[in-house]
């Protein structure tokens, strides 16, 4: 396992970049666009004081954006990817914390509005996400300029 | 230092130099990714016509037509016996306790229940809609379901039966929707 990851760091380094930079910049367009759908799906989570949750729904979606253009375009990869494995940790708490206390909301992931539902697959997706964001972090590099992007 | 060859212990700075750089950047490189975000995120809200206000209350969902009416405005139109109540909370919750007088009538039953509550409420009366209340849609969409029905007078407490029971209101406890409907 190990070996293969080593011998194909080449390959899988980009492709979790890649893949991690669209999933990021996809979610966020939808909550730029409807912040006020989004900051509803933040609140639902019920673990902001409702004073901050307008301005981490406003905040988040930036993030997300700039993270998933950075790593589409291997730009700093390194460090998007280290915010990325940051919101992903607390993204997978948040949905745990959630489906403990038995809320039945919507994840507010892609679209702020649409009903997908909390539950274990988002969690699994949120973890494989988190072992990529991990893994470019540990071995991709901070690189700029037109040779990063592939 | 002794046994060590100098190259050696050159080599060992200049690796523990590059990993201090390097977590030093990635840290910093962090912040200012941040502060660009926040950056934008302010400016793009603060210019966009879809902006939130910052530090305001969280956003209520509206839908053209339907009404937000507040806690003492719902406490008026209760003690008036003016208002319809629309309970779209689950059965269990429903039977757990409700506004006196309420109607359970949810999405998923709605279909079912919607001809006798034609027949029984003109379609000008005045309905106040309410769920859980901690950010439940519920109430919003079974609004939308009567306003499609033709209802012209409908009101969403958004406050919900939380609100309700902290407000200390007389609640009614009863077996569900046979009764209600």
């Amino acid at each position: 396992m190990v070996e293969f990851f080593v011998k194909h760091e080449k390959r899988i380094i980009p492709a979790a970049r890649i893949l991690l930079g669209l999933v990021f910049l996809w979610s966020s367009i939808d909550k730029i666009i409807h912040p006020d759908d989004f900051a509803r799906s933040v609140a639902n989570y019920q673990l902001l004081p409702e004073v901050l949750v307008n301005l981490f729904a406003v905040i988040l979606a930036w993030v997300e954006a700039i993270c998933g253009v950075l790593l589409l375009s291997g730009q700093w990869a390194r460090s998007a990817s280290f915010i990325v494995a940051l919101l992903l940790a607390v993204f997978i708490f948040a949905v745990s914390v959630s489906m403990v206390r038995g809320l039945d909301i919507n994840c507010g992931c892609f679209d702020a509005n649409a009903g997908r539902k909390i539950g274990l697959k988002l969690l699994v997706e949120d973890l494989v996400l988190f072992i990529a964001a991990v893994f470019v972090v540990l071995r991709a590099k901070d690189k700029t300029g037109w040779q990063a992007i592939f | 230092m002794d046994g060590i060859p100098p190259i050696e212990v050159e080599n060992a700075k200049k690796y523990y130099l590059e990993g201090w750089f390097t977590m030093y950047t990635l840290i910093l490189r962090t912040f200012i990714i941040s502060f660009i975000a926040v950056g934008l995120g302010l400016s793009v809200n603060f210019i966009s016509p879809q902006g939130i206000e910052i530090m305001g209350p969280i956003p209520i969902k509206t839908i053209e037509g339907i009404d937000i009416i507040e806690k003492d405005a719902v406490w008026a139109s209760f003690q008036a016996k003016m208002s319809i109540f629309i309970d779209a909370r689950s059965t269990e919750e429903f039977s757990e306790g409700h506004i006196p007088g309420a109607t359970l009538l949810t999405q998923d039953n709605f279909e079912d229940n919607v001809s006798v509550l034609l027949d029984l409420i003109p379609l000008d009366s005045e309905i106040i809609t309410y769920c859980s209340g901690s950010g439940c849609e519920s109430s919003l969409e079974v609004a939308a379901l009567l306003k499609e029905e033709g209802y012209t007078n409908i009101s969403v407490f958004y406050g919900g039966w939380s609100l309700w029971k902290k407000a200390g209101y007389p609640i009614e406890k009863f077996n569900p929707i046979e009764e209600t409907l």
